[in-house]
């Protein structure tokens, strides 16, 4: 049976269960096969995907390595200032051309370590040695097309400072593909010009959809972490918004910052068991606002399908880079940044608001710790995961307490994976 | 000359011993006291390290920082219970300047969880800066700059 015999539901093992996106079906974070369909569909298909900062590629002959699920990429600039993204992979025997994470290609050519074959910033195949021979060797064929042979291209474009790369031709622009989410995207990457701050890496043993579902579901944000209601950072009294956009392929989630909302005490606090636990922080400037830097007092977090969750957390800012590994491995590369005229008041700031996120998150730790903790159970068991919190639909949701962007995901995937 | 340097790095040499014993012993309330009130302390990346990249897993800039960080590891953090063991080698001396002294170690942490094998979660390198107190030292500056590419899964522990 085929792949797509399979997915088709064919196999009534891959079928989708009747209630539709109510219910999650855990082969999806099991199946190789799922997981190379997904691939396919998304990081492979008509999406774009998050590579790199502008700013990591200072001059003609930087660059940077990137991921694409499981594929290596090369971001590099050109003496045109052009940016290319292109395969981390020679023409001639799959040789990773790089093993760095960044750099500069010295005359702005990329030489395959293994034959020395040499490829220009943009891919085409320039120079291999022995190419006519010498000294009696032939050399290759008089029918070889160095123009058949450059490294794989990908589409790259640039807004707002990031790059961004897709392998189909015909994927819609960029800004068709954010959608309507796009103000929130210009709201922080505005023209100014960024600088990076820093990677935090982390590899994590479970389906990358549980990191994505997991920044779908505003349910959790309160009672799984004790840090955000505590502190008043969101609330499910508070002024909350859960948006899918673009069909559901994207979620944006903004939220209003009111210092004076952690003391309040309602009905609604009282459902949350994590306040009950009693405990002071010595020093409040990790959880307090440094400065509202968008004059609107809120935090925001976007996530653009298939490949990142843009995240700003008072002065905080990352781009969550999801890299599917395996069906059951993912990494999670975070990316800080700031403005490049930043002060040092400013990048402290955005490093103290960071202890919030990332591998040892106040708050981002407890979310992989507990979504690592999901494989061995959907490895184990056929099960069905109840998504009815807030009723059944997929429309935005203005509160905390509701799953209907997670439906809204699953509606948008189902119909992308034929499912 | 030479004994004397010998000893700073044997007196060294016991206070990572001690700083070690306190943390694998889960004894978070005195940790902090091996810091200066005005203490930086990371647990940073070789990637960020090496690139002068400030960005860090962990960032506390002052004891108060420190003692969140305890706080939120005994009394707030949902995670995994499990035991975590630390092994400090190759202690060094790399400055000495009055009280004030560079120093550095390599150091493995490795974590037993209940149900399954115990792992290496990370190995590197402290970057420290210490200042003499009494018979002993606080740690000013502490830079534990792990050399594994990415965090495996998570980072609770201090080290």
């Amino acid at each position: 049976m085929t792949l797509q015999e399979r997915i088709r539901g064919d196999d009534i093992e891959l079928k989708w269960p009747e209630e539709g996106p109510t219910r999650i079906p855990s082969w999806i974070y099991t199946s190789e096969e799922i997981f190379r369909r997904e691939l396919e569909v998304f990081h492979y298909g008509k999406s774009w995907n998050y590579v790199g900062l502008e700013c990591e590629l200072p001059e003609a002959g930087s660059f940077k390595r990137a991921w694409i699920g499981p594929r290596s990429v090369i971001v590099t600039r050109d003496e045109n200032g052009e940016i290319h993204t292109v395969e981390n992979r020679c023409a001639h025997r799959d040789s990773q051309m790089t093993w760095k994470e960044c750099g500069k290609f010295e005359d702005g050519m990329i030489v395959c370590p293994y034959h020395n074959w040499t490829y220009a910033m943009d891919g085409s195949l320039k120079s291999m040695p022995f190419f006519r021979g010498a000294a009696g060797n032939p050399g290759m064929p008089k029918d070889f097309d160095k123009k058949q042979h450059g490294l794989v291209k990908l589409r790259t474009t640039v807004r707002g400072g990031v790059i961004w790369a897709t392998y189909q031709e015909d994927t819609p622009s960029f800004e068709d593909f954010v959608g309507e989410g796009l103000p929130w995207y210009d709201r922080l990457f505005n023209g100014r010009k960024l600088k990076l701050l820093g990677f935090c890496r982390q590899i994590v043993p479970c389906n990358w959809k549980f990191y994505s579902d997991n920044t779908h579901d505003g349910y959790h944000a309160a009672l799984l972490h004790t840090f955000i209601p505590k502190f008043g950072l969101w609330r499910p009294d508070g002024d909350y918004h859960q948006v899918p956009t673009a069909d559901g392929r994207h979620i944006v989630y903004h939220m209003k910052y009111d210092s004076g909302l952690q003391h309040t005490r309602n009905e609604v606090t009282d459902e949350l068991r994590v306040l009950k636990s009693e405990y002071e922080l010595e020093d409040r400037r990790i959880v307090n606002q440094h400065s509202d830097e968008f004059g609107d007092s809120t935090n925001t977090a976007f996530q653009v399908f298939p490949s990142t969750v843009i995240q700003q957390f008072h002065s905080s800012f990352s781009i969550r880079h999801m890299i599917p590994k395996s069906a059951t491995t993912h990494e999670l590369s975070w990316n800080f940044f700031g403005y490049e005229d930043d002060d040092e008041e400013q990048i402290k700031a955005r490093i103290r608001h960071s202890n919030l996120v990332g591998p040892s998150g106040f708050i981002s730790a407890e979310d992989t710790e507990i979504i690592a903790q999901l494989q061995p159970n959907v490895n184990e068991y056929d099960s069905r995961h109840v998504i009815e919190m807030g009723g059944k639909g997929t429309e935005a949701a203005h509160t905390m307490i509701s799953e209907s962007a997670i439906r809204a995901f699953y509606s948008f995937y189902r119909k992308e994976m034929n499912l | 000359m030479l004994a004397e340097a010998k000893s700073l790095e044997q007196q060294i040499r016991d206070f990572y011993e001690e700083y070690t014993i306190c943390l694998d012993d889960a004894d978070y309330d005195r940790w902090s006291s091996y810091f200066t009130d005005d203490a930086e302390y990371k647990i940073i990346s070789r990637e960020n390290f090496d690139r002068g990249l400030p960005m860090a897993s962990m960032s506390c800039e002052g004891i108060g920082m420190i003692k969140d960080r305890v706080t939120a590891l005994v009394k707030v953090l949902v995670y995994e219970p499990r035991y975590w063991r630390r092994y400090v080698s190759s202690v060094r001396v790399k400055a000495c300047d009055g009280n004030v002294i560079k120093s550095g170690a390599n150091f493995l942490l490795y974590e037993s969880m209940l149900d399954r094998e115990p792992q290496l979660n990370m190995l590197g390198q402290y970057h420290d800066t210490l200042v003499r107190d009494g018979d002993s030292f606080r740690i000013k500056e502490r830079f534990a700059v792990y050399d594994n590419h990415r965090i495996l899964t998570t980072l609770f522990a201090p080290v």
